[in-house]
This record gives C-alpha cells, sequence and structure tokens, in this order.
C-alpha cells in the first residue's frame, strides 16, 4: 500500500527524515512511534503529498505522489494534529463537503456522509455544528470526514490525543473495526499501549531514522514482564525452575517480585496458575509493559549499548 | 446535482435564506429614503448615482474582500490543509473560491444595476450623454471581477507571510482598493475623457474597459498559478516573466514620449517597485532557500525555477532593463542610475531576510520598518543637515542621478556586500548550506 524509497527531508539546522525505505502492506495497520521531533509528523505529511520531500520517492497504491498529488488524496485519509473543521457547517454539511471534496459524486455525497457519520456515532447529530460538541466528537467528526471516502488509507497524527479513557477505548474498536474492513491505518501516537490495542506493525523512528520496522505478532516470542505482588512474604521462595520455564525472575521485596517470561497470554495465565499452586498469596498481577512498548524500549536500550560499545 | 464542492461549501456559509431576503429588503429601503429625500427633478439622476455607489460598495468592496476571506479564513481556522487533501483541482478551488464567497455581493449587486438602470431611464440619462449605459455597466462588471479576483491572488501569494497577519495584508488590500476605485470613478464622469497611451489617444472609459478584459484573464491565470503552488504542483517557468513583460511595456505606454529609454525608465521603475513589494510581502521562508540551494547543487534547474521566489524575475528584469540603457538609450548616466537602485533594492531584501531569520526577533517586520525609515529618512535627513544638500555623501542613503556613476554604484554597492557577508553567516548558522547525505 505504501512504498516509501530513500526519503529524505529537511529543514535548515537538520534533516528530519534520513533516507528512509520501507513498504507498509495492505490491511496492516502500523503504529508510528518515536521520541518527539523523530519526523513521525513530517513523515505523515510527506506520505499525505502536503511537503514535497527534498529526495525519494513514495508510492500510494502504485500513485507517485509527486506526479499525481491530488490522485494520491483519493487514496488516503488525514486525520492531522488539528481537525480542520468548518465551524460555519453542521455535521452533515461538513461530511456531504468532505465527500464531495474526495472525489465522490453528489447523488451519492449525502448517503456517504450518514454512513460516515453512522460509523462514528454521529448520526445523530448531524444537524449539530462542531462547535456544540465536546472534544471527543470534535475528533469522531474529523475521523468520519477522513474516511467519509471510504480511501483503503487512513493516516493518522495522534488521533488519541486529548481524549478520556473510554472515548480512546472507542477509537480502539473504531480502528479495529476499518482495519476489519480492509482499510491500512498508519497511526503515529505517543500513548503506546493504546496502540498495542489494535497495531499489528510497528515502525520506530529516532532522530529521523529508522529504528525499529516489524511485525509486531513476534513480539509474543520475545521477554514478557509481568510485576507479582503477594499478601505475605513465602516461608520459602520458590525457585524459577518450580514455577516454569522462566527467564528470569527477580524479588524486588519480601512481598514484590518481577517475572520474565515467553508466550503469550496463555502462558501469562499458565504462570498465574503455577504461583497459586506454589502457595504464594498473589494480591496482584500486572503485566510490566505492552508488548509494543516493551519492543520499543527493549530496541532502544540495545541501540544505546551499541553506541556505547 | 454536481455543483463545486467549493462553491456550494460557500453557498451553504453565505448565501442563507435570511440574507437573501435582508439584501433586497435593505436596497429597497435606501432606494425608497432616496427617492422621497430627492428633489422630484433629480430623482433619476440621484438612483443612478446609489446605483454606482452601491455597487462599488457591494461586489467591489465587500466582494472583493469576502473573496481574499475566503482563503484567510481556511489558514486562520486551520482548514487549509484538508482542502489541500482534497482532490480538488486547483482551477475547481480557484473558482469555487472565486464565486462562492461573492455570491451574495454580486446579488446585491444585480439589484443595484437595476436601481441603476431605472435612475437613468427616470433622468440620469438625459444629463450623461458622455457614455451609453452599457459601458457604465460593462465596467462595473469587468472591474468588481478584476477587484475580486485581484484580492483573492493576493491572498494567495500573501497567504504564508506578510499576509498572515491581518492588519498589514488589509492595509495593502485597502491601498489598491482605494487606488483602483480612485481610477474607476475618475473614468464615469459627465465628460469625454481621453487618455494617451504610446501614440494613440483613447477615450478613458474604454481604454478601462479594454484594460480589465486584457488584464483580467491574467489575474484569474495568476490565482489558478498560485492555486497549483499551494497545492504542490510545479508551474512552468514562462509565464511569470512574460506576464511583467507584458505588464512593463503596458505601463510604459503611459509615458506618451517617444524616446525607448524613457519608456525603458517606466518599465524600470515599475519592475524595481513591483519586485521590491513582493519580496517585502514573502513568507521569506528558511525551507524554500534550503530547498534552492540543494536544486541549485543537484543542477534540478525546474525545481530551482518552481521554488524561486516571485520577487527574484522582476528584480532581474529590471537590471537588463538598466543594462539596456547604455547601447539602447546612449544614457550611460540613466542606466547607472538604475542599477544603483537596482542594489538599493537587493540591499533591502538581503536585510529583510537577515532579520527574518534571526532566532530571536519575534517581530522582524517592526525591526525592517525601522530600518528603511531610518535609511531612507532619518539619516538621509540629518546627514543633509551636516554636510549639506547635494553631498556626495547622500548616495549612502539614495541615489542621486547627478552624483558620479561611481559613487552610485559603491555606494550600494558596499552596502549589499556587508548585507550578503552577514546573512551568509546567519544562514551557515542555521546550517542552511550543510550537506547532510554523507552524516
Amino acid at each position: 500500500m505504501i512504498q516509501v524509497r530513500n526519503l529524505s527531508f529537511e529543514y535548515p539546522g537538520h534533516r528530519v527524515l534520513h533516507q528512509l525505505d520501507f513498504t507498509l502492506e495492505a490491511g496492516s495497520v502500523t503504529a508510528l512511534v518515536g521520541p518527539n521531533g523523530a519526523g513521525k509528523t513530517t513523515l505523515l505529511r510527506c506520505l499525505a503529498a502536503l511537503e514535497r520531500p527534498l529526495e525519494g520517492s513514495i508510492h500510494i497504491a502504485g500513485i507517485d505522489t509527486r506526479d499525481a498529488p491530488r490522485e494520491v488524496h483519493r487514496q488516503l485519509g488525514f486525520l492531522t494534529d488539528f481537525f480542520g473543521l468548518y465551524e460555519g457547517l453542521n455535521v452533515a454539511q461538513c461530511l456531504r463537503y468532505a465527500a464531495r471534496s474526495r472525489g465522490i459524486p453528489g447523488h451519492l455525497a449525502m448517503a456517504k456522509a450518514e454512513q460516515a457519520a453512522e460509523r462514528l456515532g454521529l448520526a445523530d447529530r448531524l444537524q449539530a455544528y462542531p462547535g456544540q460538541l465536546s472534544r471527543g466528537l470534535r475528533q469522531r467528526l474529523a475521523i468520519a470526514q477522513a474516511i467519509v471516502h471510504e480511501p483503503p488509507l487512513l493516516l493518522l497524527d495522534e488521533p488519541a490525543s486529548g481524549l478520556d479513557p473510554e472515548a480512546r477505548d472507542d477509537l480502539a474498536g473504531l480502528f479495529r473495526s476499518l482495519n476489519q474492513q480492509g482499510m491500512t491505518l498508519l497511526v503515529s501516537s505517543h500513548i503506546l499501549s493504546e496502540l498495542d490495542a489494535y497495531s499489528t506493525h510497528l515502525l520506530a523512528l529516532r532522530d529521523g531514522r529508522i529504528r525499529a520496522h516489524r511485525p509486531l505478532t513476534a513480539a509474543a516470542h520475545e521477554l514478557h514482564r509481568v510485576r507479582v505482588g503477594l499478601c505475605e512474604a513465602p516461608a520459602l521462595r520458590p525457585t524459577g525452575e518450580a514455577i516454569g520455564a522462566l527467564a528470569e525472575l527477580k524479588w524486588e521485596s519480601d512481598t514484590e517480585l518481577v517475572i520474565g517470561y515467553h508466550g503469550d497470554a496463555e502462558a501469562r495465565h499458565q504462570l498465574l496458575t503455577a504461583l497459586l499452586a506454589q502457595g504464594l498469596k498473589v494480591s496482584s498481577f500486572a503485566p510490566l509493559q505492552t508488548a509494543l512498548s516493551q519492543l520499543y524500549f527493549d530496541r532502544d536500550q540495545a541501540a544505546a549499548q551499541e553506541v556505547s560499545a | 446535482m454536481n455543483l463545486n464542492p467549493e462553491f456550494q461549501r460557500l453557498l451553504w456559509l453565505h448565501v442563507t435564506p435570511g440574507r437573501l431576503l435582508a439584501m433586497p429588503s435593505l436596497i429597497g429601503l435606501i432606494v425608497a429614503l432616496t427617492w422621497f429625500s430627492a428633489d422630484p427633478n433629480e430623482r433619476g439622476m440621484m438612483l443612478y448615482s446609489l446605483g454606482i455607489a452601491g455597487f462599488i460598495l457591494l461586489p467591489l468592496f465587500w466582494g472583493a474582500r469576502q473573496s481574499g476571506e475566503s482563503l484567510r479564513q481556511e489558514l486562520e481556522e486551520n482548514t487549509w490543509e484538508a482542502q489541500r487533501m482534497s482532490v480538488l483541482g486547483p482551477w475547481q478551488l480557484t473558482w469555487g473560491k472565486l464565486l462562492g464567497s461573492t455570491l451574495l455581493s454580486w446579488y446585491g449587486g444585480l439589484q443595484l444595476l437595476g436601481v441603476l438602470g431605472a435612475g437613468w431611464v427616470l433622468g440620469a440619462r438625459a444629463e450623461l450623454t458622455a457614455y451609453p449605459l452599457f459601458k457604465v455597466v460593462l465596467l462595473l462588471l469587468l472591474a468588481a471581477l478584476f477587484m475580486q479576483g485581484l484580492s483573492l491572488l493576493m491572498r494567495i501569494y500573501m497567504a504564508r507571510g506578510f499576509g498572515a497577519r491581518r492588519r498589514g495584508s488589509d492595509a495593502i488590500y485597502l491601498l489598491v482598493f482605494i487606488y483602483f476605485i480612485g481610477i474607476i470613478v475618475s473614468a464615469l464622469g459627465d465628460r469625454i475623457s481621453y487618455i494617451e497611451w504610446y501614440d494613440y489617444r483613447l477615450v478613458q472609459l474604454d481604454f478601462i474597459i479594454a484594460s480589465l478584459l486584457f488584464w483580467g484573464p491574467w489575474v484569474l491565470f495568476g490565482c489558478y498559478r498560485q492555486m497549483r503552488r499551494e497545492l504542490m504542483f510545479r508551474n512552468g517557468p514562462f509565464a511569470w516573466p512574460l506576464f511583467l513583460i507584458a505588464l512593463a511595456t503596458y505601463v510604459a505606454g503611459f509615458l506618451h514620449e517617444q524616446a525607448l529609454a524613457n519608456h525603458l525608465i517606466l518599465s524600470l521603475a515599475l519592475l524595481l517597485a513591483l519586485g521590491y513589494l513582493l519580496a517585502l510581502t514573502d513568507a521569506r521562508s528558511p525551507l524554500t532557500l534550503r530547498h534552492l540551494h540543494i536544486a541549485w547543487h543537484r543542477g534540478h534547474s525546474l525545481a530551482f525555477s518552481d521554488q524561486l521566489p516571485l520577487w527574484v524575475m522582476p528584480l532581474l528584469l529590471a537590471l537588463l532593463a538598466a543594462l539596456a540603457f547604455i547601447p539602447v538609450g546612449q544614457q550611460f548616466a540613466a542606466g547607472v542610475w538604475g542599477l544603483s537602485l537596482l542594489l538599493f533594492a537587493l540591499r533591502d531584501i538581503g536585510l529583510m531576510h537577515y532579520y527574518s531569520f534571526s532566532p530571536s526577533m519575534r517581530r522582524p517586520e517592526l525591526a525592517i520598518g525601522f530600518s528603511l525609515i531610518a535609511a531612507y529618512l532619518l539619516f538621509p535627513l540629518l546627514l543633509g543637515q551636516l554636510v549639506g544638500k547635494g553631498h556626495p555623501l547622500l548616495t549612502l542613503f539614495w541615489p542621486h542621478p547627478d552624483q558620479p556613476a561611481i559613487w552610485l554604484l559603491l555606494a550600494p554597492g558596499l552596502q549589499l556586500l556587508l548585507v550578503v557577508i552577514l546573512l551568509r553567516a546567519r544562514l551557515h548558522a542555521m546550517h542552511l548550506f550543510t550537506d547532510y547525505s554523507t552524516r
């Protein structure tokens, strides 16, 4: 769906993107992560044909962004960090305009607008004006505008920022649903746990370079950690072998330990069962990091070690 | 119906049932007030004048303002990026904005043309014999279209720099409007007036109509090209110099003298003034300079010409005009004076960039304004008091044609050199010339 070759972008003073090369498969949900200033927003803007790269090429669904920027726009929706809502138009008009301006013929525009509103839970607010909506609903309207023409690719820049946990959860559900319907998503966010809920791939940037690009399903075989709290200190601390095949076991206090293991949710369940079977009075059992954040930070540490070595 | 989406959006925003009712009600009330308060013998003339004044106020002033606002509001409300993400083409966006934002003013304008026509039939016809009614109406219609296009063009050009500050761009717009209205009103007098252009003596009204018919499409084409630029399309390199040559040729015609050198002087002055104004209102983005630097070093001539700020071409043509004095006009002194003016302009533009790229300056335009006032007004006045008028030192601040050629070139040339050194250091500090490809 997205093919990026040798992409560079510069602002005076620094190169924001360094010769990026990557491909995103159709049907994937890629989490675009990285610290502030890593180049995430610039990359999204280049992909959306809003910025002209210094060098390199970008193909969206086979179309070169330099040759046919408007054709590229038919293929994608882009939610920017500011929503771009017309305060003077009501929700129905905003969506109809978005549909028409993205190539939907006049006789289909209203139906598409209503479908998008339905998808985003705005069907009962078609006559409301953006100024009358809460932040969460404005966000939904902005997303509805981005997907009203049902593009095969959706780019989202910090879609969950400023949303409460419930709204974030709804948003994650929406992204999963859009993905199940065949849409490819590239989502930039600082909130790694949120991305973990729906991402299939990770694309990590740092200082404008790709730090990691891989499917997240493989992360299940990598190291996970849980923090286990106990009601009381055990008379005898069980060994790793006694609990199961653990990668690491570290007692942080008499009533708290961190356990590293390989595997998925099933493995975690077996771990808890083994702890209880050892007679430990478990009071809490909390995965320390999500697969995505763990992967992201582990890779960061490895890179730091490489640099210091 | 497949209306242009941008046109339709602006219809939704501006053409509401309330406004459709309010407009004729308001015009009707003003007509009634005029009718009953005027002397019965002057009613026709009063209505005619009301029609013209109202038309100038509605489609010309308000309509032109609205067409420019249609873009400024997009930038202010952060919806412009969404429009750039649409699949609407540059021409669709241009005419959608132009007609959609001004439709209500045209609705009122057409009613006012009705008032004007009524006034003509009821008495103005007998008093005003200079021009037929259709020419007056044609002039008003073309003038309104021209001003609306020009306003949109100015806003698109200034969108990212000077025009982002509302007061500054409003002031420029108002100055242009007042100047333009002055031309229109002067052509609508009750006596036939003439204008001399090159060797022709033409009826002023006809000349203005012909000029609007010629320049109107250029303005629309300019909007289209600027819109293309905003939408990441590349523009060809020939239209802009072609326009400048046409404009310089047109303006030079007002100097009804035979000598080609005098026409060149006027063309040079126009090109310098235009280049200066464009540089003053340019966004002056370091990113553009960076892209220019890279395109130049890689020999990408199309990318280079596409990124080139608009102010460069008029100054380049001004240089050619100044150099042409020497062989064409046999006027060495005038050519040197033209070059001196150009050096001063380049010095100022260098300073504008120097201030604009300052990392600590929050309002560079204030520093630019202060520097220009000091350089062209305060220092020359002070120095004039100290050394007396006509002293060669005064060429440091303004090129006096009667000064020696060496002074005329050295004074601004050395200042320009100093500004270039300062600017180059600043650009180096910004890593504008750094090659990252090897890092």
